[in-house]
C-alpha cells in the first residue's frame, strides 16, 4: 500500500518537473546554465584548449582541481610568450616571465554581489534570453549548446557548448551584433579525473624577487566621487580601484561594471596630453571610447558594442 | 613584407609614368582601392608627377613650408583607424605615411623654390627652418602616439585582470590574460 502511494507521488512529481519544463524552456537553459558553472567549479580536470581572437590562434592547457573543497587552478599558455595564471581558492596570480612581472589579486569579500550570483540567473533573465539548441560532438563528446542572445543591442550573445555527460562547458563563442564570432575557446581535448595531483597545479614559472609585482588597491564603492549616468540596466558596480602609475605621480581610477555576463572598464585618468584625439576603437572582442572630462581622460572598454561603451563614456560626470 | 611593399611602391611610381600597363596589373588595382596605405602613396607620387611636369614648376610661397608644418602641429592625433578592427601596427604606419607624405610635400616646396631662386639666401633659410620644424613634429607626434598606445595596452590588461571579478559567463575568464598581456 505504501509502495502504490510512493509510487503515485513518483510519478505526479515527474509530471510537474516535466510540464513545467515544457511550459518554460527558457528555465531549461537556465538550468543547464547554473549546472556550467557548478561542473566548473566542483569537478576535477584537465585539457588543452583553443582560443581564437582577431584571426590568432592560441594554445593553452587547463588543470581544475578541487581538494578540501578548496579550489584550484591553472592556465598555461604552450607557445611563447610563456604566460601562466595560477588561482589558488581565492588568490589569483598571474605570471608575466618576458617581462619579469607578475600580478597578484585576491577575490573581493563575501558581500559582493555578483560573486553570489542569483542561483536561477532571474536579473540577467531581463536582458538575454536562453534557449536550448541541439546536439554536437565536441573534443568528441556529445554537447548541448545553451543560446545566450541579447534583448537589446547594448549586449553580446554567447553560445555555449555544455558536456551532456558532466555539464562542464567545452566550447564557448561569443557573437556581435551581426553574428559575426569575436572570440571562440574550445576544448580540443578533456578528461575529467577523480583527483588532480597537487603538483600539476602549481606554478611551473619560476619568480624572483627582482621581479616586479602588481596589486590592484581596491576601494570602497561610497568613496566614488563620479555619477556614471549612460550605464545600460543591468550593469552594475563590480569593484572600484586606483591604480598607481609610477611616472609623476599619475592615479587611475578604475570602475569595473558588469551584467553578469560582459564587463565594461571605465579608466579616470588624471594625465592627460594636449594634442589627445582619440577615436572609438575595438580590438577583437573589445570595444573603446575615449574623451576628455575637465583635466581628465576618460577611457571605457568592455566585450560590448561599441554603443555601450559610447553610452558609459558620455554619461560621466563628478 | 618590406620588400613587397617597396615592389608595389615601384610599380605604383611606372604606372604613373605610364612604364606598366593598368591591364597587365588588375590586381594591383584592386590593391589600391582597397589599402588606405596605397592610396596615399599613389597620391603622393601623382603630386609629385604634377610638380615636376609642369611648366614653371610649383612655386611655393615663403609661407608655404610653414603653412604645412603649422597643419601637421595642428592635426589632432587619431588613435586608431576608423572602420575595421586592423592591427595597431597598420595605423601606425598610416599614421606615418601621412606624415611623411606632409613632409615630403614640404621638401619638395623647398626643391622647387630653390631651384628657381637660387640666390634667395632668405627664403632658403626660413624652408630650411620649416623643414626642420615638420621633423620635429612627426617625431612628437609619433612619440604622443606611441604613449596613447602604452595607456591603451596597460587598460586593456588591467580589463582582462579583471575578468573573474566580473564572473562572465565566458567559459574560462583568465584566457585573455594568458593570450594577451603587456607585450602585445
Amino acid at each position: 500500500m505504501t509502495q502504490k502511494i510512493i509510487g503515485k507521488i513518483a510519478v505526479l512529481m515527474l509530471i510537474c518537473g516535466l510540464a513545467q519544463g515544457a511550459e518554460n524552456p527558457q528555465t531549461d537553459a537556465r538550468a543547464w546554465l547554473v549546472a556550467t558553472k557548478r561542473s566548473m567549479s566542483h569537478l576535477n580536470y584537465r585539457g588543452m584548449v583553443t582560443y581564437l581572437k582577431d584571426n590568432r590562434v592560441e594554445s593553452l592547457k587547463v588543470v581544475h582541481g578541487v581538494s578540501n573543497g578548496v579550489e584550484q587552478e591553472r592556465l598555461l599558455s604552450v607557445n611563447s610568450p610563456m604566460r601562466e595564471v595560477i588561482r589558488n581558492a581565492e588568490k589569483v596570480t598571474c605570471y608575466f616571465p618576458d617581462s619579469r612581472s607578475m600580478f597578484v589579486e585576491y577575490k573581493p569579500p563575501r558581500q559582493s554581489f555578483l560573486l553570489d550570483l542569483p542561483k536561477d540567473l532571474t536579473d540577467q533573465s531581463r536582458h538575454y534570453a536562453f534557449s536550448l539548441g541541439g546536439t554536437e560532438h565536441v573534443a568528441q563528446r556529445p554537447a548541448r549548446l545553451v543560446n545566450i542572445q541579447p534583448l537589446d543591442d547594448y549586449r553580446y550573445g554567447r553560445r555555449l557548448w555544455v558536456d551532456v555527460e558532466s555539464k562542464l562547458p567545452l566550447k564557448f563563442e561569443l557573437i556581435d551584433e551581426n553574428g559575426q564570432v569575436l572570440e571562440q575557446m574550445v576544448f580540443n581535448s578533456l578528461v575529467i579525473e577523480d583527483s588532480i595531483p597537487a603538483q600539476e597545479l602549481a606554478a611551473s614559472t619560476q619568480s624572483d624577487p627582482s621581479w616586479q609585482v602588481k596589486q590592484h588597491e581596491t576601494l570602497p564603492a561610497d568613496s566614488l566621487i563620479w555619477t556614471l549616468g549612460g550605464v545600460p540596466d543591468g550593469f552594475r558596480m563590480i569593484s572600484y580601484s586606483r591604480l598607481k602609475r609610477d611616472s609623476e605621480n599619475r592615479t587611475v581610477d578604475h570602475i569595473l561594471l558588469s551584467d553578469g555576463f560582459s564587463s565594461v572598464s571605465i579608466y579616470i585618468d588624471g594625465l592627460t596630453n594636449e594634442s589627445f584625439t582619440a577615436q572609438p576603437r575595438k580590438v577583437g572582442a573589445i570595444n573603446s571610447y575615449t574623451r576628455k572630462l575637465d583635466q581628465y581622460l576618460v577611457t571605457v572598454m568592455g566585450e560590448v558594442p561599441a554603443k555601450t561603451v559610447q553610452s558609459i563614456g558620455n554619461g560621466i560626470h563628478r | 613584407m618590406m620588400d613587397e611593399h617597396k615592389g608595389i611602391r615601384q610599380k605604383l611610381s611606372m604606372l604613373l609614368d605610364a612604364e606598366l600597363d593598368w591591364r597587365d596589373n588588375p590586381r594591383l588595382l584592386d590593391r589600391l582601392e582597397s589599402e588606405e596605405e596605397f592610396r596615399a602613396v599613389w597620391a603622393h607620387y601623382h603630386l609629385i608627377g604634377q610638380v615636376i611636369r609642369s611648366p614653371g614648376g610649383l612655386l611655393a610661397d615663403a609661407d608655404f613650408a610653414a603653412r604645412v608644418s603649422a597643419m601637421i602641429r595642428d592635426e589632432p592625433t587619431v588613435l586608431a583607424p576608423r572602420q575595421e578592427s586592423r592591427a595597431v601596427e597598420t595605423a601606425g604606419r598610416h599614421k606615418v605615411a601621412t606624415l611623411a607624405m606632409a613632409a615630403s610635400l614640404v621638401a619638395v616646396a623647398v626643391l622647387i623654390g630653390k631651384s628657381l631662386t637660387d640666390h634667395s639666401g632668405d627664403f632658403y633659410a626660413s624652408s630650411m627652418q620649416s623643414q626642420v620644424i615638420a621633423a620635429a613634429d612627426s617625431k612628437s607626434a609619433e612619440s604622443v602616439e606611441k604613449m596613447a598606445e602604452a595607456q591603451f595596452n596597460d587598460y586593456l590588461l588591467v580589463h582582462n585582470e579583471s575578468a573573474y571579478l566580473a564572473g562572465s559567463a565566458g567559459m574560462l575568464p583568465y584566457v585573455r590574460l594568458v593570450s594577451s598581456g603587456p607585450d602585445r
